[in-house]
């Protein structure tokens, strides 16, 4: 299922001025991601869980170290370069789903897409209205996320996330907002997405719950990496999972 | 760009109220623009134009003193033309020049009209009444009777002059003025015609007569006190004056003669035409006090929504594509709201183009000899709607780049993490 090195970092170090002090977020963090993983960087909070997350998806940029993605090193580009990797080869699901209030499902999803400018028009409703059949929102793709439940709009933020078939999907505390019951939920369509479409996901957590759908556990203190377990087979949620045969839990 | 003018137009309903305060701000500056503009257009232009016709023509050739002494009505300095040839071969020799519509000579002497114990002082005018008719333009104004004819003692006054004196058309009125010798000369005419300008001046304080019988009645034969010129195009007077200037030079080498384009003729008329340019300053000014509303709103945007800039950010976003948004949603307010301002502006000014607007107490306070008409009609036309319609657009539009740029300078990261 996993294949070549898509993430790389190589001695990451970050560090915010704070007044006069610097305050050191990331203390040299070493890590590769192989394309296919599903995992989860878990830790307390001030761990520097989103600070790595940040830093993986060009949203910010090091202090020192080098960072990688596909191949492609990072650190070096330019503001507008490195939107330009993230419009093609990252999607983003965020804790607060952050969708546009003002347009629909399918337009929040259609948007993803837009955006690359490679799609034709036409391509672009059916492959939007494809991935919110696929996350479960058939017949919801007109409503605004206003008149979706908590679960219903991580779902769109997840086809949004998904739909332009990014190299890597990162999320941040996805289920933080979520009861267990659509936070489960969610978790499950991630792994079912990871597993159908092959598509690398690495999520932050300080969920214990979460945490047990990982197939790799990243465990961050105080900046570093204090621990890294690869499962080999699958875990007893996936075995679960499975067993329930595509038993995504409506939101 | 069609779906971040999509997300504009969206943006824009979120809240409704606010949206529609920041339209109704531009909505009411670009009607007042389009109105004010009308309005002090209207007043300046007919100011300008009486001006020009009844006074300053676009070019007025008089002798080097007589400016000094204009206002005492001088006759002191008479103008006779080139080599002694006449005022009205003069003004004949300067019709010729292919840039002239009309010239011809004017000349003005103080006068009393009397009837019985009731004394008025007025400004004679005599005039080539023809010629007239492509300057002055009286006959718009002739309220009963007719013009006077040559050769004859006959005259046309104010109609307001006449109430005053208890006179009508058709009385007999004795004017008594000194001539250019200083002696006093006194004659009685029959009032033949009256006018109602609206103007002051012409009105209450003005008599009318045949050039010849005014000559004659103040000793001035062949004279005048002023040739004026109008020009067949208003805007070439600058080279026309050069022209004029020329024929004058080869045929007065002593320099006794002044030609005065009418922008030049006194401070009043070179302000008027500076003040249309600070009245443009000002229209700007208006559009830009409203269009703060419109920045006010802007900015409370780009603080609401600065996850959601973040969040745009990490789509991929680049920061022209979140200044364009932001800058669409503020040229939307300024398009709206300058559509139906430019409407209802121009609605409500071409209303009051027809029916005028009564200005009669405050010109009142004014001297005589301004010309400002008692009922002044804003001038409409699609220019002044098209720049009140542009500005009303541009100025919130570019007014909104501020808080774009402020958008556009938030980190994603920084902004997500934003309440």
């Amino acid at each position: 299922m996993t294949g070549t090195d898509l993430v790389v970092l190589q001695g990451i170090r970050k560090d915010y001025p704070q007044g006069k002090l610097t305050v050191p977020a990331l203390r040299g963090i070493d890590l590769t991601v192989k394309s296919g993983e599903f995992t989860a960087i878990a830790g307390p909070s001030g761990s520097g869980k989103t600070t790595m997350l940040n830093l993986i998806g060009c949203l910010d940029r090091p202090t020192a170290g080098r960072i990688l993605l596909d191949g492609q090193e990072l650190t070096s580009l330019s503001k507008n370069q490195l939107a330009a990797v993230r419009r093609q080869s990252i999607g983003f699901i965020f804790q607060t789903f952050n969708l546009i209030p003002v347009l629909t499902a399918l337009e929040n999803v259609e948007l993803a897409l837009t955006l690359l400018r490679e799609v034709p028009a036409a391509e672009v409703r059916d492959r939007a209205m494809k991935v919110l059949a696929e996350v479960g929102l058939a017949g919801l793709e007109g409503r605004r996320p206003g008149e979706l439940s908590g679960g219903q709009q991580q779902r769109v933020a997840i086809a949004r996330a998904l739909v332009k078939e990014p190299k890597v999907v990162l999320a941040d505390e996805p289920t933080a907002n979520l009861d267990s019951e659509n936070g489960e939920a969610v978790l499950h369509l991630m792994l079912e997405m990871n597993q159908t479409k092959g598509t690398t996901f690495i999520f932050s957590t300080h969920d214990p719950r979460v945490m047990r759908h990982a197939r790799r556990l990243v465990t961050m203190r105080d900046g570093q990496i204090v621990g890294d377990e690869r499962r080999n087979g699958q875990t007893a949620e996936e075995e679960r999972y499975h067993a329930a045969e595509g038993g995504g839990a409506d939101a | 760009m069609t779906y971040l003018v999509r997300m504009a137009f969206r943006n824009l309903t979120r809240n409704r109220l606010r949206s529609a305060v920041s339209v109704l701000a531009i909505t009411v500056a670009v009607a007042v623009v389009i109105f004010a503009k009308g309005f002090v257009n209207g007043m300046i232009d007919t100011f300008l134009e009486n001006t020009i016709r009844f006074t300053t023509g676009h070019v007025r050739i008089v002798d080097e003193g007589y400016p000094k002494k204009e206002r005492l009505l001088s006759l002191a300095h008479p103008v006779d033309g080139l080599k002694g040839e006449g005022a009205e071969a003069f003004a004949r020799r300067l019709s010729q020049l292919p840039g002239v519509a009309v010239a011809t000579p004017r000349l003005k002497f103080g006068a009393l009209v009397s009837k019985g114990d009731k004394l008025e002082g007025v400004l004679g005018m005599g005039l080539d009444l023809q010629a007239e008719e492509r300057a002055a333009h009286l006959s718009r104004y002739l309220h009963r009777g007719r013009f006077p004819r040559e050769g004859v003692a006959e005259v046309l006054a104010g109609q307001k002059l006449l109430n005053k004196l208890g006179l009508e058309v058709g009385s007999k009125v004795t004017l008594v003025a000194n001539t250019s010798f200083g002696s006093l000369n006194g004659r009685t005419f029959t009032v033949v015609g009256s006018l109602a300008s609206g103007l002051a001046q012409l009105d209450e304080a003005s008599v009318f007569l045949p050039l010849a019988t005014a000559q004659r009645f103040v000793d001035l034969e062949g004279a005048a006190t002023e040739v004026i010129v109008m020009a067949r195009d208003s805007n070439r007077v600058p080279a026309l004056t050069r022209e004029i200037a020329e024929v004058v030079k080869s045929g007065d080498p002593e320099g006794r003669y002044k030609v005065i384009p009418w922008y030049q003729a006194n401070s009043l008329m070179g302000y008027m035409v500076t003040a249309k340019q600070i009245y443009n300053l000002i229209y700007v000014l208006i559009v830009l006090f409203a269009s703060f509303v419109v920045i006010n709103t802007m900015l409370m945007i780009v603080n609401e929504r600065t996850r959601e800039i973040g969040m745009l950010g990490a789509m991929g976003f680049t920061g022209v594509q979140t200044v364009t948004l932001l800058v669409l949603e503020g040229a939307i307010l300024g398009f709206l709201g300058s559509t139906i301002g430019t409407v209802a502006g121009s609605v409500i000014t071409r209303m009051l183009s027809v029916t005028g607007i009564d200005f009669a107490k405050a010109v009142q306070s004014l001297g005589k000899e301004l010309l400002f008409p008692t009922r002044i009609y804003p001038t409409f036309d699609l220019g002044i709607a098209a720049f009140a319609f542009v500005l009303g657009i541009l100025v919130p539009a570019l007014g909104t780049l501020m808080p774009a740029r402020r958008a556009q300078k938030l980190d994603p990261s920084t902004a997500l993490r934003a309440i």
